[in-house]
């Protein structure tokens, strides 16, 4: 598409689109950092730093709590749910046996279910366990994805199935081929499903929202929610606190974002032609 | 012995998903033909009862209609925006690069931190939107609290949100387009507009039709925009099908009626999904075959 005349106008939209993606971001960041008096007045300035926000956020509410729940979470989500996948896709792309490819229909199936289906279900089967608000019932029905299986099955089929059998003929076991070769072989989209796991666990909104019924069981965002708003409260929020709670969320992908995102772009890209 | 370890591969993630999205698609079913609540210690069988009273219940036909309404006013804006800047944007440059990348922030982020930063925007007395109209010299506007506009907000949120992601597929889509037909076009002396219209739109029709599904699909089940901003309310004028899902299933315990209503956005969501399946199954029509 050769659009040789970048006419000024059209940069200047462009520009201004992008300004509107930031502007937001900027808001969170200037408001974090002033008092809470000062959030009615008209062209505050954040100048001098006012980092009280970010104190009360780590130790006026259980942010910090919070926070340990997350990390505890998307990690083991997303540890479990790339290694979950990383096996099936090794049997999926590599080995035949009866029934293969109807169970690779099962797993890809779920790729149609929409989420809010299985909420009231989950629910009631972790409460018939008496494990709702506890970390497996926000761990465990995360920890294999369709997708992630999918994606690492497309990938593995591209690897030579020559290298396989060389390293078989020099008595290699199927699970070393899958530790010493395929996994170091698909470390770019082991890392994307890896980003996408992470990604989806750290946002999960709804989940946590309905199985977490005490305060330190709640997610970052959880906490965030209730930070905003206690239910059915009409009183205005401490804005800067609210603020650099949204900060504190925020930070994790962000920083993350910006390391993967040239994978992560390539992955997503991927993932909408199957 | 060898057979039976590939199975064994498989076996984390085969139940995983089988327990926790298969199984509850079943058990929904199941539970959509009873009466239960917390109170009642078992499930009576109801038959259609559920079904009956869901489709007779103001509040949930309500609940349909702005969901609809949700996804129509936020849909087309998004791809036609994402589709006219992702023209401009897909040629491989600098410039093009950076700016992709920053309209796709939002897609990572969460959309509570994001539901959390519109709220403060969109805050009737100090909110930003509304110190810009007054310094412009307007009246304020009752953002999220003014029932005949909440909806409206919150849809204009979502194309915040949805736009950038659309925007970097189109980008790949249109990377797709063989640059011959572009210079054969040129030659021909087409410019401009006509040959978005002869050229680029069609031939992109293909990543028009992904996203639309997936659009539609995404607006369906909006729900934490509305947690997070509006609870719903004012006056119910935002409660979405996924909210009153919620509240019936969970805020009032009517776990039968709950999992009907799931029932019902489930069957309307894997339709559009087989749509796509169907008709993607024919290859888009381009319109020059």
């Amino acid at each position: 598409m050769a659009m040789t005349d970048a006419r000024p106008w059209r940069l200047a939209f462009l520009g201004l689109l992008a300004l509107s993606v930031l502007y937001p971001l900027w808001e969170i960041f200037r408001i974090s950092l002033i008092e809470p008096h000062e959030v009615a007045l008209p062209g505050t300035s954040i100048w001098p730093l006012d980092l009280g926000a970010y104190g009360r956020v780590w130790t006026g509410v259980p942010f910090p709590r919070y926070f340990f729940n997350s990390i505890l979470i998307t990690g083991a989500v997303t540890l479990g749910s790339t290694l979950t996948a990383i096996l099936a896709a090794y049997a999926f792309a590599r080995a035949s046996f009866p029934g293969r490819d109807a169970l690779f229909l099962v797993v890809i199936g779920t790729l149609m279910i929409p989420g809010h289906i299985t909420l009231i279900p989950n629910y009631l089967t972790f409460a018939r366990f008496e494990m709702l608000d506890t970390f497996v019932c926000l761990i465990l029905p995360f920890l294999a994805s369709g997708f992630s299986v999918f994606f690492l099955r497309q990938h593995m089929l591209t690897i030579p199935q020559s290298l396989d059998e060389a390293a078989r003929m020099d008595g290699a076991t199927t699970w070393q081929i899958l530790w010493d070769i395929i996994v170091p072989l698909s470390w770019p989209a082991i890392a994307v499903v890896a980003m996408f796991s992470f990604m989806g666990s750290w946002n999960e909104f709804i989940w946590p929202l309905l199985a977490t019924t005490s305060e330190e069981m709640r997610t970052v965002q959880i906490g965030l929610r209730y930070l905003l708003r206690q239910e059915g409260e009409g009183a205005s929020p401490d804005w800067p606190l609210v603020m650099a709670g949204t900060m504190v969320t925020l930070l994790p992908l962000l920083v993350a974002y910006m390391v993967t995102e040239r994978h992560l772009i390539r992955g997503i890209t991927m993932g909408s032609f199957r | 012995m060898r057979l039976a370890r590939h199975y064994l591969f498989l076996l984390p993630a085969l139940s995983v998903l089988l327990a926790f999205v298969y199984w509850p698609v079943v058990y929904s079913v199941w539970l959509s033909l009873h009466r239960w609540d917390w109170l009642m210690p078992e499930p009576q069988f109801v038959g259609l009862k559920n079904f009956t009273v869901m489709l007779s219940s103001a509040q949930f036909q309500a609940a349909l209609w702005r969901t609809t309404l949700f996804t129509l006013v936020t849909v087309p804006p998004t791809l036609g925006l994402a589709l006219v800047v992702a023209v401009w944007v897909a040629p491989p440059s600098r410039t093009n690069r950076l700016l992709r990348s920053v309209y796709f922030m939002p897609t990572v982020m969460s959309a509570v931190a994001i539901g959390v930063v519109f709220d403060w925007m969109m805050n009737t007395e100090v909110g930003t939107f509304n110190r810009a109209l007054r310094a412009l010299g307007f009246s304020g506007v009752r953002w999220l609290t003014d029932p005949d506009l909440a909806l409206y907000s919150i849809a204009l949120v979502e194309i915040w949100k949805q736009f950038g992601y659309a925007v970097v597929i189109y980008a790949a889509g249109l990377q797709a387009i063989p640059q011959a037909l572009y210079e054969a076009a040129r030659m021909d002396g087409a410019r401009g507009r006509r040959v978005f219209w002869d050229i680029t739109f069609p031939l992109v029709m293909p990543t028009t039709y992904f996203l639309l599904i997936l659009s539609i699909i995404n607006g369906f089940q909006v729900f934490t925009f509305v947690e997070v901003m509006t609870e719903g309310g004012p006056a119910r004028a935002t409660e979405v099908i996924l909210y009153y899902l919620v509240r019936t299933g969970f805020d009032s315990a009517n776990v039968g009626l709950g999992s009907a209503v799931a029932l019902v956005l489930f069957v309307i969501l894997i339709g559009i999904t087989l749509l796509k399946m169907a008709t993607l199954g024919r290859r888009v029509h381009y319109g020059y075959d």
